[in-house]
């Protein structure tokens, strides 16, 4: 049996779209391209399929991906094919291929965050917010537990730059089952110091483990 | 989308009910049609999409080249507030256009409850609520259909056509009237014209006059209109179109699977179910043309469930030959079976346990009434022995818990029969432990589910009064206090919510003003526990001075005329007179198949009225 992974692009309406949303969405993709797949055993079969790394609501993302069990060889190149020919606008099958990292080593994710008709002044601010030393938030955890972390410290690169009347942020935050940060608690607590917030996009571009890409 | 929508949508709960991206929904160029059609469900996306009725209507109006069907829900009231606080008009989903754009805007009506949001979604859209003020083509023609069509005097002056029965051809026909029409600018003249297409209603083409005593003492069509309108029926339900693809929601919706459709109407003649009536006769699918439908919605949606739809679903001939041959590709593509609507005393086990759904969830029974006496009142024939083989089949097979369906408030009803109900539940649970083969070390639990009962148009109990708010609470607590086992569990749908709909679903012209007031004074989602409330309603029938209780709790004489009674269902007012007698009598009628009882249907002359006798369509 093959393990492979699914790489997709989750952009434009379907950011609204749940996690369990996606699950059955693929679900029925998978039917509708007659991807043989392996369906798990028991009281209600369903397809196997594992999310690499959960996506919050609102986000969209270029390097989303799940995988599957083939029962049959496929040509995977074809196979991505099939998939986009069924699957709704907004999402796209990347590419297709056996699995490398395990979920569990993602550390870090990178985010393209675009802020719409946002001039020079707005620019000069983030980045002078990014360069505080501390960016203390309150973060809850688990069970209702809350902490407080330093948001600066957690920042592991950025860039900001200026294009076609938009301001981009580029971040590298800790992503993973070990730590994770999501990006909207820092454009939370940028919002708080700021008396209006143009309308922004979150976008996950690459996960990480290590230096290296998530495969 | 623009950014500064999709910044509002993720304000608020399940955006995803407003976005549209489907597979499945139909993306046109609106300068490539000629006739542009909303499709509105006036309730929630989750609610809508799980509706049949759209389905097919979606998808037969888009296969014409010239028109463009395009989706709208009603916003929930978070979206709502957001709407109007940033001049968001209503808007389809599938081009983003408001609705004042179109050319149609369609409703379906399946329960009153949803009339005060009909208005809403008008008034979002920018359109004006009364069919008067909507002068010319300058704004959308408002048409309905549905159920609460056949009898829509409580929105008559709201709504430009009303369309009466199925509408797979004769709404085809309105519109392309309607292109005929169009340039011309007058309304009016299309309207009348429209009036003459059987199934076709045009409220404002009848003039209503009233007695002294509010009753109403004449119905008179104007203008050339019929005097008596008919619905309309698709005869031959094989060669009826029927999609081969079906919009798949992205977000969770209520009934997220295919229905496939296997027959229309149903032949039992329970005297309370205005469906049993209006559907008339029952038309069925060969089983052929349902396993194919089935397979292609299947196949093109992706779905993993397929529930076949009916109103009685065991009553289907060929039932047998159904399950095999769906059974062949059901198993091994992995898609799950599901039979609703299956009649206790028809109930096929080696047939049901093929399918695995009905394994994996409950077992419901609907025997409306807990006393032989009161359910031959009802019709509904169905013995305490169908009742008990059925239970203890479920309970052999290994279920533990069973739901049962009872209403309160049934013509002739009587404290015994209360305490029946009671009396039945308790005889379940003793089945159950009196059974050897139950499960080991597991108890039952049986459920009952209580509603109030409405009495409707088109059925024999349309002349009965519903009983007082104080007598339906005074029964409700005699029921509960019969229940002495923890193994039984009762659950009272809500009396006040069944008040309002006993007065809207025999209400005539005169409540277009209460409701319209009612929608004024913030009412919306009346069919949603949180959100009704029957204290602004009765506030708006005192401002106009119209007593309620008229419409809800008043006995009719069998001479009245009834606001529905220039529209014809199907059946005979006279066969509902019968049949209402009867039913004071305990006198059972045979379903049609065992006997026909003459209701005025065989007019239509297809379906059961012509199967030759014996059951099986030749």
């Amino acid at each position: 049996m093959n393990e492979i992974r699914v790489f997709y692009k989750k952009t434009g309406n379907m950011k609204f779209i749940s996690h369990l949303d996606m699950n059955r969405l693929m679900t029925r993709a998978i039917k509708k391209a007659g991807v043989p797949v392996w369906y798990t055993e028991g009281f209600n079969p369903h397809p196997y399929m594992t999310f690499s790394m959960p996506l919050s609501l609102g986000h969209e993302s270029y390097c989303e991906s799940f995988d599957i069990r083939l029962v049959e060889e496929c040509d995977l190149n074809s196979l991505v094919a099939r998939f986009n020919e069924v699957l709704p606008n907004g999402i796209e099958i990347t590419r297709i291929a056996p699995a490398v990292n395990k979920p569990t080593d993602i550390t870090k994710a990178v985010y393209k965050i675009v802020f719409y008709d946002a001039d020079e002044k707005f620019c000069t601010k983030l980045a002078a917010f990014l360069g505080r030393e501390n960016i203390i938030v309150e973060k809850t955890g688990k069970k209702g537990k809350i902490t407080q972390i330093n948001l600066a410290e957690k920042i592991l690169a950025k860039d900001i730059a200026e294009a076609d009347g938009n301001c981009t942020l580029s971040v590298a935050l800790p992503s993973g089952t070990t730590e994770n940060i999501n990006p909207a608690l820092l454009i939370a607590a940028f919002s708080d110091t700021m008396l209006e917030m143009p309308c922004y996009d979150i976008i996950r571009e690459q996960l990480f483990c290590g230096e290296e890409e998530y495969k | 989308m623009d950014k500064k929508l999709e910044k509002l949508l993720l304000s608020v709960q399940k955006p995803g009910r407003y976005t549209g991206g489907e597979c499945g929904s139909i993306i046109k160029n609106k300068d490539d049609v000629d006739v542009r059609f909303a499709f509105c469900f006036p309730d929630t996306y989750e609610v809508g999409m799980s509706h049949l009725g759209m389905k097919i209507l979606y998808s037969l109006f888009n296969s014409r080249e010239d028109i463009w069907c395009e989706r709208v829900f009603a916003p929930w009231v978070d979206f709502e507030q957001v709407m109007r606080e940033n001049n968001i008009p209503l808007y389809a989903l599938e081009s983003g256009d408001s609705l004042d754009k179109f050319d149609f805007v369609g409703f379906t009506l399946q329960y009153e409850m949803s009339y005060t949001n009909l208005l809403n979604m008008l008034e979002l859209g920018g359109i004006p609520l009364r069919s008067a003020d909507r002068k010319g083509f300058q704004y959308p023609i408002v048409v309905a259909g549905g159920p609460c069509a056949f009898n829509p005097e409580p929105i008559a002056d709201f709504v430009d056509i009303f369309f009466l029965g199925e509408g797979e051809e004769v709404d085809l026909e309105v519109i392309d009237l309607y292109k005929k029409y169009h340039d011309s600018g007058d309304k009016d003249a299309f309207l009348r014209a429209a009036a003459q297409i059987e199934g076709v209603y045009v409220p404002s083409l009848y003039n209503i006059s009233y007695n002294d005593d509010n009753t109403i003492k004449s119905v008179v069509a104007d203008c050339g209109a019929p005097q008596i309108v008919k619905k309309r029926i698709m005869k031959d339900m094989d060669k009826s179109f029927y999609p081969d693809n079906q919009v798949v929601p992205l977000i969770e919706i209520i009934h997220d699977r295919v229905a496939q459709e296997i027959f229309r109407g149903c032949i039992r003649g329970c005297r309370f179910c205005q469906a049993g009536y209006i559907y008339r006769p029952v038309r069925e699918k060969s089983y052929e043309t349902v396993n194919r439908q089935a397979k292609d919605l299947c196949a093109n949606t992706g779905y993993d469930e397929v529930s076949l739809a009916s109103l009685s679903t065991s009553d289907y001939t060929q039932l047998e030959s159904l399950l095999t041959e769906m059974l062949k590709w059901t198993e091994k593509d992995m898609v799950n079976l599901s039979l609703p609507s299956l009649r206790i005393d028809n109930f096929p086990k080696e047939l049901v346990e093929k399918t695995e759904s009905v394994r994996k969830s409950g077992l419901t029974f609907a025997p409306e009434a807990g006393t032989q006496r009161l359910r031959d009142v009802i019709n509904k024939n169905i013995t305490e022995e169908n009742i008990m083989s059925g239970c203890r089949m479920a309970f052999e097979q290994g279920h533990t818990s069973v739901k049962l369906y009872f209403m309160i408030g049934l013509p002739t009803e009587t404290d015994e029969d209360i305490k029946g109900i009671a009396d039945l539940a308790q005889k379940v649970v003793d089945l159950y432990y009196s059974l050897p083969t139950k499960p080991k070390g597991k108890s039952v639990s049986v459920s009952i589910g209580v509603s109030t009962f409405v009495p409707k148009p088109f059925t024999p109990f349309q002349f009965a009064p519903q009983i007082d708010r104080e007598e339906i609470v005074r029964r409700q607590r005699l029921l509960k206090s019969h229940i002495t086992t923890k193994k039984v569990s009762v659950s009272f749908h809500d009396s006040s919510t069944s008040f309002a709909e006993a007065i809207l679903a025999r209400g005539d012209r005169r409540l277009c003003n209460v409701v319209e007031l009612a929608f004024k004074k913030g009412c919306k989602f009346d069919g949603w526990d949180d959100q009704f409330s029957l204290e602004t309603w009765l506030e708006a029938f005192r401002e106009l001075n119209i007593d309620p209780a008229f419409y809800a709790n008043r006995e009719r004489e069998y001479d009245e005329i009834l606001p529905w009674d220039h529209i014809f269902c199907g059946v005979d007012k006279g066969f509902f007179v019968k049949q209402d007698m009867l039913a004071k009598q305990a006198e059972t009628t045979p379903n049609c198949r065992e006997k026909c009882a003459n209701c005025g249907a065989a007019a239509y002359k297809c379906g059961v009225c012509v199967e030759k006798k014996g059951g099986a369509k030749q």
